[in-house]
């Protein structure tokens, strides 16, 4: 069975150390590599928008008839207002927080189910790593926006922001962990591995020394990339209908949009925000995940001129 | 020519894959609405109750067992799950709760035409042209159209088909109106003629183009350019180059034959994501496919039809994949001959 | 060496590697020429700028390898010489495998995999215009029985061969339009001793039959004993000796090729064996005067001020103070 870890000094130490490293890391990669410093500004603006500047709006954005309806973008309605007489550009950033929020959880969630569960396969092996792998494997295989609707259908009525993230989580756990299993399997053939058995270090010490430094870059990406396609689930979710309607997220400010046949009827302010915004989160967050990649690949590195 | 016996496991090692795939598939989307403390029938009969109708309560009750027979959730779960089966083989999928007493199957078999017409141009054109035009750029990576059609791909590569599909029909629907805002044909069929081609093609440009852009400039932009930039550097490129072989020789025979196979693997991994993307590109267009029919269930609530539509995706996909895998030995001559 | 039976004269020839600001003299002032005919061998230890060299005579210059100055001149017809590093880049393209062949370290992975054989045959053909399939597959399954070679290969993929068949095909690719001149960068390297034999034979036999010249580069002593007319020995970057090939080996006349060759293992030998003392020069900085000072036994005080100049005796040339005499 598996041990559960002592956290001793030796992991507090390699904590701390980690931690001193990442920031290191974090201010080379900003001032290095083009990619990274672009996606991290973008993104931070938008973080700016959602979360600072949206927790200045005066009313609820969410309530209907809080201002005059379908008025087009004007000084005083920066983004214009929806047929519901909601202010476009508030909503906005409500809609982004909770989109981020979505996203964050999921990220959190999946990607370190998917990194402890992987680094677990890869480093025991024999039976554990093959059950994990089928139930992986199940998961990988089964078309997952189908199974999506239908849950998100059957939790319609309990389904709240943090319910989502974990939703979406569900099935994307599964690729990290097969990722990662494959990275440490690689990493079992080589000789500092072999070093730290013979130094006496137990499975745990083993894989959070090892393992993790090497797999860390990785997970970075991952992580920055599951952000991405946690919100863009969710908003394929609401375009269906069957997110939380009564909420402000991006999915859904885009799903009133279309049921109110808001580009027909020339409200083109209502559409388009939302599509523009999650545009730029996404090419945020993928040059923020491109630029780790680069900056971790020595051979990239070289290749993007560094 | 590789053993008969050799070939033989391997068709054989791909059906088992796909029949467990689908198992396994069917089963999930079984017993997951069983798991939950979700009861269609009695949702059903309360959407009929806030509706505003009153009826006799023995009637519900008759529409309660009909329902209940309807949905496949009479008997225990054994006889249930077998049910299941059976209705999946005999594509008896009972009948659509909106357009009752139509059966599910029949409007899935209108619907489905359409997605897979759509499906297939988009992903052929897509990956020919994306992994093409990839491969060339990651080979004479130095260009200037070379540098620009990266930029353009990193733009274009995370943001999903229904997203493109938005700005597209944002564009040139309602901006520069040369394509309809939706629908798939507005004439009625009278005779296959030029103008019914037309129709369907102006109809279908936008939701199309929405999963080709993505595709071509985007995924398979960026990953073939990745293959080609490597495998430029190995032996037998640089091989070739130093035979004075000339470049389009090259990237024709030497690079993008050796790439296309990898893609092919690829494609298949891939068809999951393009299928749920294209599901919901129709939604967006209002596009009379399997996208906009799920929709439509969603909202009415036909819980037949999403189970249908749910059970058909991963039976088609699946099937899909298991067509790719097949086709693969058939292209890839390392694999074919040992 | 008359002038006419010459196919390749190599003159002043320097090529650098720019390698993190610096400069890796791998190329360092390099003069040889090739006889029609002759199987030439490049002897040097692993490191010494044969390979470089190669890729130089056959102008594979690609960053961070930079051309400094020399001539290549090789014969393209009857009288006619060219100098590779004059020609543009179209010409170039039409001399190689025409007149010039090059077979690369690492023959192995040198096919396209997903190619067949004759295609790769008839590739070569097409370089220079439509050709006549039927036409051009006859001459090659001609040819391939001239040289005793199965001509089942044709239909072939390359994983489908053995390591020593797709040696010898890339071989008959490289010599399949009759070049002057081939130049084979370690041949014989990834192959068991059987297989190697064979590479050898079919060498001598294209010499034979169509009169081709060959470079062969190789770090293996006993291939070069076997299988050369005339060798030089390199290292450092510059040629330190040269000669026919029995002469050199009988009698050695620089120190360094005294001791690459005394390191040859031989059946009945009963002496020890010695290799040389310390490690290869620094490319980048090379010792003052002659290269081989710090590891030569027979070093003088001039050896570590001045660089010896070539020094004919007979038919050879050696780069060594003790020749002065």
């Amino acid at each position: 069975m598996v041990a559960i870890p002592r956290l001793g000094g030796e992991t507090i130490k390699t904590v701390g150390g980690g931690l001193l490293k990442f920031s290191n890391s974090f201010a080379s990669i900003f001032r290095y590599n083009r990619s990274f410093r672009t996606g991290f500004i973008l993104f931070l603006i938008i973080l700016v928008l959602g979360v600072g500047i949206g927790a200045l709006a005066p009313t609820d954005p969410r309530r209907w008839y809080t201002d005059t309806p379908n008025r087009p973008p004007s000084l005083e309605y920066p983004l214009g207002t929806t047929t519901n007489g909601q202010n476009v550009f508030w909503l906005l950033t409500w809609s982004i927080r909770n989109s981020l929020i979505i996203g964050l959880i999921t990220a959190l969630v999946a990607s370190h189910v998917g990194l402890i569960l992987g680094m677990l396969a890869g480093a025991r092996g024999g039976l554990m790593d093959r059950i994990l792998m089928t139930i992986t494997d199940s998961f990988v295989v089964i078309p997952s926006l189908p199974t999506l609707i239908l849950l998100a259908v059957l939790l319609r009525d309990v389904m709240n922001i943090p319910l989502m993230g974990l939703l979406i989580s569900i099935f994307s756990w599964p690729w990290p962990s097969r990722q990662v299993r494959a990275m440490v399997l690689s990493l079992r053939e080589r000789d500092f591995i072999a070093t730290s058995i013979f130094s006496g270090y137990g499975v745990w010490g083993r894989v959070l020394r090892d393992y993790f430094l090497f797999v860390l870059p990785w997970h970075l990406v991952n992580a920055t990339n599951t952000v991405l396609f946690a919100i863009s689930s969710e908003a394929a979710l609401a375009v269906l209908g069957v997110s939380i309607l009564s909420e402000a997220t991006l999915g859904v400010m885009i799903y009133w949009a279309l049921n109110y046949s808001a580009l027909f009827r020339g409200l083109w302010w209502w559409l388009m925000s939302p599509v523009v915004t999650i545009i730029l989160i996404f090419v945020s967050l993928f040059l923020i995940s491109r630029g780790i990649s680069e900056y971790s690949n020595p051979r990239l590195r070289w290749q993007a001129g560094r | 020519m590789v053993p008969l016996s050799r070939l033989l496991v391997f068709i054989v090692g791909r059906f088992v894959a796909f029949i467990l795939t689908v198992v396994i598939g069917v089963t999930v989307v079984f017993a997951i609405p069983r798991l939950l403390p979700y009861n269609p029938v009695e949702a059903q009969i309360g959407f009929i109750y806030s509706v505003g109708q009153f009826y006799d309560p023995s009637a519900i009750e008759m529409l309660r067992q009909a329902l209940y027979e309807l949905y496949g959730l009479k008997g225990n779960p054994i006889e249930q799950y077998f049910a299941v089966w059976r209705r999946l083989l005999t594509f008896d999928l009972g009948p659509s709760i909106m357009n009752f007493p139509t059966p599910v199957a029949k409007l899935i078999g209108i619907a489905f035409p359409w997605t897979v017409g759509l499906l297939t141009l988009s992903i052929i054109i897509s990956w020919t042209i994306g992994n093409v035009i990839g491969t060339v750029a990651g080979y004479l990576s130095n260009r200037r159209f070379s540098k620009m059609l990266t930029g353009v791909a990193v733009v274009l590569y995370p943001v999903p088909y229904f997203i493109l599909a938005l700005v597209l029909m944002f564009t040139f629907a309602f901006l520069i109106p040369i394509f309809p805002l939706g629908g798939g044909l507005t004439l009625i069929v009278e005779q296959i003629n030029l103008d019914l081609i037309l129709n369907l093609a102006k109809h279908a440009a936008l939701p199309a183009l929405s999963i080709i852009i993505p595709g071509a400039l985007g995924w398979w932009f960026l990953s073939s350019f990745t293959l080609s930039s490597q495998k430029k550097t190995e032996d037998f490129v640089r091989y070739a180059e130093l035979k004075g072989l000339k470049e389009r020789l090259i990237l024709r025979r030497y690079l993008i034959r050796n790439i296309l196979m990898p893609q092919t693997t690829a494609l298949g991994l891939a068809l999951g994501g393009i299928f749920s993307g294209a599901l919901l590109t129709e939604v967006v267009y209002a596009y009379p496919g399997l996208g906009r029919l799920l929709y439509q269930s969603i909202i009415n609530n036909d819980y037949n039809m999403i189970m249908g539509i749910s059970l058909l995706s991963i039976l088609g996909v699946s099937a899909a994949t298991l067509f790719l895998d097949l086709l693969y030995p058939l292209i890839d001559p390392t694999v074919r001959y040992r | 060496m008359s002038r006419n039976s010459e196919v390749l004269r190599v003159k002043g020839l320097f090529a650098y590697y720019d390698v993190g600001g610096l400069s890796v003299r791998a190329v360092d002032g390099v003069d040889l020429s090739v006889g029609q005919g002759e199987i030439f061998g490049l002897a040097g230890e692993s490191g010494c700028g044969k390979t470089t060299l190669m890729r130089v005579i056959y102008r594979d210059i690609t960053p961070p390898l930079r051309f400094l100055s020399g001539e290549v001149r090789l014969r393209v017809r009857d009288g006619e010489e060219v100098d590779l590093y004059k020609l543009d880049q179209q010409s170039l393209m039409k001399i190689r495998t025409k007149v010039i062949s090059y077979i690369p370290q690492g023959s192995m992975s040198v096919m396209n995999p997903t190619s067949r054989i004759k295609n790769q045959f008839l590739e070569i053909f097409q370089k220079y215009g439509r050709v006549n399939k039927e036409e051009v597959l006859r001459q090659v399954k001609e040819k391939l029985q001239e040289l005793g070679l199965s001509e089942r290969v044709l239909n072939s993929y390359p994983h489908q061969l053995s390591g020593g068949m797709r040696q010898r095909t890339v071989i008959s690719l490289a010599t399949i339009l009759n070049p002057s001149l081939v130049l084979a960068d370690e041949p014989t390297s990834a192959l068991d001793v059987v297989y190697q034999r064979g590479v050898v034979e079919l060498i001598q036999k294209i010499r034979e039959m169509y009169r081709t010249s060959f470079i062969l580069v190789s770090h293996d002593m006993g291939l070069h004993y076997q299988a050369t007319d005339r060798i030089a020995i390199m290292y450092a970057g510059k040629i330190v000796e040269t000669g026919r090939t029995e002469d050199v080996f009988k009698k050695p006349l620089h120190p360094y090729s005294e001791g690459l060759i005394n390191s040859i293992p031989r059946i009945g030998g009963l002496k020890q064996l010695e290799g040389l003392a310390g490690l290869p020069p620094n490319l980048v900085n090379p010792p003052a005067g002659c290269r081989f000072h710090p590891r030569c036994p027979y070093r003088m005080e001039k050896c570590s001020i001045e660089e010896p100049p070539v020094f004919r005796v007979g038919d050879r040339t050696v780069a060594c103070w003790l020749l002065e005499r």
